[in-house]
């Protein structure tokens, strides 16, 4: 094959006539009674908006850096917790933290890229387009939340916005069981009774993030927010989004 | 390592082709002994690439999460009419157990099945793929997987010499110990950032972003990669044929069907195995080409 024929067959475009073929195949498996390959498909559909947004502007090396350690960080920060509650991680926090600072396309990709790469030490599954889509929508909400309003960025506000999350987190990476359930019986209580029986471990994480936030959300935002300054990361971003006003990253004051 | 041997030989391409067809099918598929049979070549998969290590590491979290899977369904899900016996006064049938065994067996398929990823899919492979879809989210997903070794030295690191003052995270209360993992965390983050922007100030001046990034490892279409992805074309199209008609999955709900194969089902079976243990008989042809280069047999 020559270079030519390859370049035309990994361009960008070949995504759209396999993102039809399996529409198809998982619309027909769903009729046959299996969820599992429609909630895959509709996932790593809804990550290609990010990414294009993301890619689409130039960014410097050191931002790039900057959200490769913000997502190692949140990959290796499940090893000190991993010996006390299961459920009990930093990660959305971080994720959040990250979002706030860096804005909502920063947030989004640290949330993706620390789903994805903390699979690839913990195991990978089904699981994984799902956490990356619910840790990516955590770190771009973020993002949206604190834009421009100094006082969500204090303690409460956060607190309860990560409470929010730790359930909206949770019910994410039900849908999946539920839609199982569904296909299964037909029956709302069964539906009702995955959801339920995830409750506690929601509990613990929405726990887990009022924790961080109130305890470490002043120092680690002001670390992060010096690091920025400092190094003038996602910093012409910011000035880009304030000339455009178009409201999707946080701005420094 | 041995990165120009067999199956690890072929073009990315070719690898990526592979995971994504073994990865749809084995979510198409609903009958347990196809889903059995793509398990056991994945272990043959396995046992080729590294005499089974790395499957062996993941196998005892895999084998818990089987056995959740098979011990929920009946007691969420009681659709089905035959009904095996009441727990209090929770009917659980036969169906359903059926069905958890086979989600059970369909997920433990799917993960051994990617174990095999990490050791075929190298991060040269992967920048080859992905920087011509995505180069920024790509190069981050690598640079964060190559920190994350780094970070953990770190970590292990500072838990050893916080303990020494007191901040430690196996002792203490809960509160104490949840704050004391936080201020890891925490310090391990301003250690991090700091030498993470010198690497970054350095892929800067070695000229980062003037231009698309190329590639230090030139991966040539060969013949081998050719031939490979026509066999793949061949035995998914037969594969799906099967699907498609009808055949490869099971009649659970409402009344269990037969475990015995159809001939469509024997076809989807057939065509499933041959797909997945392609890659193979590059491993075989290159092991004996090696065995009669160095020792003339």
């Amino acid at each position: 094959m020559s270079s030519r024929s390859m370049k035309i067959l990994f361009s960008k475009w070949i995504i759209v006539p396999i993102a039809i073929a399996y529409i198809g195949m998982s619309y027909l498996s769903l009729k046959r009674g299996n969820s599992l390959l429609i909630g895959i498909v509709l996932v790593l559909l809804s990550i290609i908006p990010f990414l294009l947004r993301f890619e689409r502007r130039e960014r410097k090396a050191r931002e790039l850096m900057l959200i490769a350690v913000m997502a190692a960080v949140a990959t290796v920060s499940r090893i000190p917790f991993a010996t006390l509650l299961p459920g009990f991680t930093p990660v959305t926090f971080v994720v959040i933290v990250s979002g706030i600072v860096f804005g909502a396309e920063a947030g989004w990709m640290v949330g993706a890229a620390a789903a994805l790469v903390s699979n690839f030490f913990l195991g990978q599954g089904p699981w994984t387009p799902w956490q990356m889509f619910a840790w990516g929508m955590a770190g771009y909400t973020a993002g949206l939340f604190a834009h421009r309003s100094a006082w969500r960025r204090r303690r409460f506000p956060l607190a309860l916005f990560g409470v929010a999350w730790g359930f909206l987190f949770g019910w994410i990476m039900n849908v999946q069981l539920a839609l199982d359930q569904w296909m299964q019986t037909h029956s709302w209580a069964a539906v009702v009774g995955k959801y339920v029986l995830g409750l506690p471990f929601e509990i613990i994480h929405a726990t887990a993030n009022v924790f961080f936030i109130l305890v470490f959300s002043p120092s680690w935002i002001a670390l992060l927010e010096r690091y920025r300054r400092k190094y003038g990361t996602l910093e012409r971003l910011e000035m880009m989004e304030g000339d455009m006003n178009d409201g999707q990253t946080s701005t420094v004051k | 390592m041995k990165d120009g041997f067999g199956f690890r030989s072929l073009h990315p391409i070719v690898i990526l082709t592979y995971y994504a067809g073994g990865i749809t099918f084995g979510m198409l598929l609903f009958h347990p002994l196809v889903l059995l049979a793509g398990w056991g070549v994945a272990v043959i998969v396995n046992l080729h690439l590294d005499e089974g290590r790395e499957w062996r590491k993941w196998s005892l979290p895999m084998l818990t999460g089987v056995v959740l899977i098979v011990l929920m369904n009946p007691i969420l899900s009681h659709r089905g009419r035959t009904v095996l016996y009441y727990l209090g006064d929770i009917p659980i049938t036969l169906e359903s157990v059926i069905y958890g065994v086979t989600l059970a067996i369909s997920m433990l398929n799917l993960l051994t099945f990617f174990v095999t990823y990490r050791l075929v899919m190298t991060e040269q492979k992967f920048l080859f793929l992905f920087t011509r879809i995505s180069p920024k989210a790509a190069l981050i997903t690598m640079m964060a997987m190559g920190l994350v070794p780094r970070l953990r030295r770190r970590m292990q690191e500072l838990i050893l010499i916080q303990r020494t003052r007191g901040v430690t995270v196996t002792e203490g209360s809960l509160a104490h110990r949840a704050r004391s993992g936080a201020r890891l965390v925490g310090t391990l983050l301003s250690w991090t950032l700091e030498d993470a922007l010198q690497t970054a100030d350095s892929m800067q001046a070695r000229g980062y972003g003037t231009g698309a990034r190329s590639s230090y490892l030139g991966f040539r279409f060969r013949m081998r990669d050719g031939l490979t992805l026509a066999g793949f074309a061949g035995f998914a199209a037969l594969l799906l044929g099967a699907w498609w008609s009808g055949h490869g999955f099971m009649v659970i709900y409402p009344r269990l069907g037969s475990f015995a194969l159809s001939p469509g089902d024997g076809l989807a079976l057939i065509a499933y195995i041959l797909y997945l243990i392609v890659p193979l008989a590059w491993e075989w042809r290159d092991r004996r080409a090696w065995l009669i280069m160095n020792y003339r047999r």
